[in-house]
């Protein structure tokens, strides 16, 4: 019979990528996206498309800004790397959010520290809630004309500056 | 016949080690799903073409794994792209095996797993079907058979694939009785629809103008036709409609519009004042019923409840459904589903002069144009009932269709269109009766609506930061 080892290798096929998939679903990050085609995904939303909220008086939309979301920086390093600090507040500016007040051990060159208790900022800004239910970690980047370009979350934000510059890029 | 595997073993192995390197490329991105999710696609692609080939020609494709790895590359580029750090992911990158499209599809990996291994089996059986062609002397008709049935297959199930994702906005329509630079009138309709109007989740297919706050449509629609053309996200029909219930049954701009707008597609229909419009709509052209999605009308109560803000004597009318009960009643009999918004859950929402505060100092123009347009409203409150705010009474709708998590509704509730005693001391002594739209477990009715029953506080915030950020652009203001 001709279609027996045909058979067999569709099995094998069918088992080994279907087993590959469940171990990744199984092995996801708890403060990473539920829905992962929304992790991270490097797509640049349309411009002009959604606006971003107004979180403060006197935010301005003269370049690009970040605004980043952490659940605490007490005794943290905004980012892994200092010159990507310096090197994105030369590029943008920088807004930083944390659920519980706290701020990084070098607040040089940051716009704008905002405290979050009720969760309305990173409601406002589409940020969803990860996998462990808890407070988002990300980032969301809002164009020089004020539009919202790019949402995600990302626990790892803090060694991805290049990603950010990459992003803002495209948004000019 | 020998076990002959899709490849020599030699070539397995390169084939997994390139993977590899594609996987690691990845590393960056501490992300399997989109390994997975381009490998699933390219390599699918890869199948199908292989086997309608392997079918055309009549025997096997030389070196299947190229083809698996060189699908995977084309529908991973972008990628590669990004992980070297050379470009961001654009819309136009779908050319690339729909490589944006991709990540959106339902079921996700999981659907694409599905699609690869029907590759897999359609490669498998045009192979099969082609080593067995090369033992047997077929005649020609049951050469072409085989062949032509896999082709057939794999174009419907190429067809089958969908196509681009859809992206989640919600078609509405809004029927509202907002009453711009009108003193002392409600300012909630406004509240609600300038939420709406920056809601990109919403996709607002016309907004038709109802008496209830006012009883003059016309003068109301330059301010709504101006407020849309400078805070909505994009152009959008105005239509003047019913001006007193008594139009309910005659045709106005707003109601051959909304009849138009129904007929093209289904719609969620916010309605911000009395259901006459909508009515009208379903009296002339009943068929339509079945495209209105859903109704979200701020109106009801329970039993023995009265409409009392604290700290007033004064009570208050549910005054979308006393303005025109026919109208909810032929809303009801048309089966369409229905939420509630009442005024005990409105009740739960206070705008006070520091939020008017904070729209005014950090909000864009249309919350500082708000803002302005709601101090008298704030003012009537202060004096005429005694507190220091006012309830936004539709703006619960925005967060209902919004932030529905913010919301608890009951579902599909008993409702009844009944009498009750005047809450007047006049009134209950002389035994007047007025009309009332009931909503309990206990009613014995054959309508059933969604009626919802608390908000979170911060619905509130949620609200006014949307408003705040409404048009943060404009070069002007309405009414500056």
């Amino acid at each position: 019979m001709t279609s027996h080892p045909y058979l067999f290798i569709w099995l094998a096929v069918a088992g080994g990528m279907g087993g590959l998939l469940g171990l990744a679903e199984h092995a996801r990050h708890p403060l990473n996206d539920p829905d992962l085609s929304q992790q991270r995904t490097g797509i640049l939303m349309p411009a002009g498309e959604e606006r971003a909220p107004s979180i403060q008086p006197g935010w301005g939309t003269r370049r690009g800004t970040i605004i980043l979301f952490a659940r605490t920086l007490k005794g943290r390093h905004l980012f892994r790397d200092l010159a990507d600090q310096s090197d994105l507040t030369s590029a943008a500016d920088l807004i930083v959010v944390t659920h519980d007040e706290s701020r990084p051990v070098i607040e040089t060159g940051i716009h704008t520290f905002l405290t979050d208790h009720d969760e309305s900022i990173a409601r406002a800004f589409g940020l969803r809630r990860p996998i462990d239910g808890g407070y988002p970690v990300g980032y969301v980047i809002v164009d020089a004309q004020g539009f919202i370009r790019f949402r995600t979350l990302d626990a790892g934000f803090d060694r991805r500056a290049w990603e950010m510059k990459l992003l803002l890029s495209g948004t000019r | 016949m020998t076990l002959r595997t899709p490849g020599s073993m030699q070539t397995f192995v390169l084939f997994a080690a390139a993977e590899g390197v594609l996987y690691w490329s990845y590393s960056e991105q501490d992300a399997l799903f989109h390994w997975f999710l381009h490998f699933f696609v390219g390599a699918s692609a890869a199948l199908f073409i292989m086997a309608i080939v392997t079918v055309h020609r009549g025997r096997t494709v030389p070196h299947p794994m190229v083809w698996i790895f060189a699908g995977h590359v084309i529908a991973m580029l972008p990628d590669l792209l990004w992980n070297f750090r050379l470009s961001a992911h654009h819309p136009w990158m779908d050319v690339f095996l729909v490589h944006i499209t991709a990540h959106f599809l339902p079921g996700r990996n999981w659907t694409w797993y599905a699609v690869f291994l029907a590759g897999v089996g359609a490669y498998l059986y045009a192979r099969a079907s082609a080593e067995a062609q090369g033992r047997q002397e077929p005649s020609r008709r049951e050469e072409h058979l085989p062949r032509r049935g896999a082709i057939v297959g794999i174009v419907l199930l190429l067809l089958s694939m969908p196509p681009a994702a859809a992206q989640a906005q919600t078609p509405v329509w809004i029927d509202t009785d907002a009453a711009p630079d009108m003193p002392f009138r409600d300012k909630d309709d406004l509240f609600a629809l300038l939420a709406a109007l920056g809601a990109p989740e919403l996709k607002i297919r016309g907004i038709s103008l109802v008496f209830g706050n006012h009883h003059d449509v016309a003068a109301a629609q330059p301010g709504i036709r101006e407020l849309v053309g400078r805070f909505a996200l994009e152009p959008i029909p105005v239509q003047a409609g019913a001006g007193e219930a008594a139009d309910l049954g005659r045709t106005t701009e707003a109601s051959t519009a909304l009849a138009d707008a129904l007929s093209r597609g289904g719609l969620v229909i916010i309605a911000l004042g009395p259901l006459t419009n909508v009515a009208t709509v379903l009296r002339q052209r009943p068929g339509l019923a079945s495209h209105v999605t859903r109704i979200v009308a701020v109106a009801g109560r329970r039993p023995d409840q009265v409409f009392r803000p604290p700290h007033g004597r004064l009570v208050l009318p549910d005054l979308n459904f006393e303005s025109d009960v026919e109208a909810f009643r032929v809303v009801l009999e048309h089966g369409i589903p229905v939420t509630l918004i009442p005024f005990e859950l409105s009740r739960q929402l206070w705008i006070t002069e520091s939020d008017l505060g904070w729209m005014r100092n950090a909000g864009g123009p249309a919350a500082r144009w708000l803002a302005r347009q709601s101090a008298g409203w704030l003012d009537l409150w202060a004096h005429g009932i005694g507190v220091l705010g006012f309830h936004p009474f539709d703006a619960p709708v925005v967060t209902y269709l919004l932030s529905p998590r913010l919301m608890r509704c009951d579902r599909r509730v008993p409702a009844l269109i009944s009498t009750a005693p005047l809450e007047s001391w006049w009134g209950r002594h002389l035994g007047f009766r007025k009309p009332v739209l009931l909503v309990s477990d206990e009613l014995a009715s054959p309508y059933r609506v969604d009626y919802c029953v608390d908000i979170d506080s911060r619905a509130k915030h949620d609200l006014l930061i949307r408003i705040n950020g409404l048009a943060r652009n404009a070069v002007g203001e309405v009414g500056s």
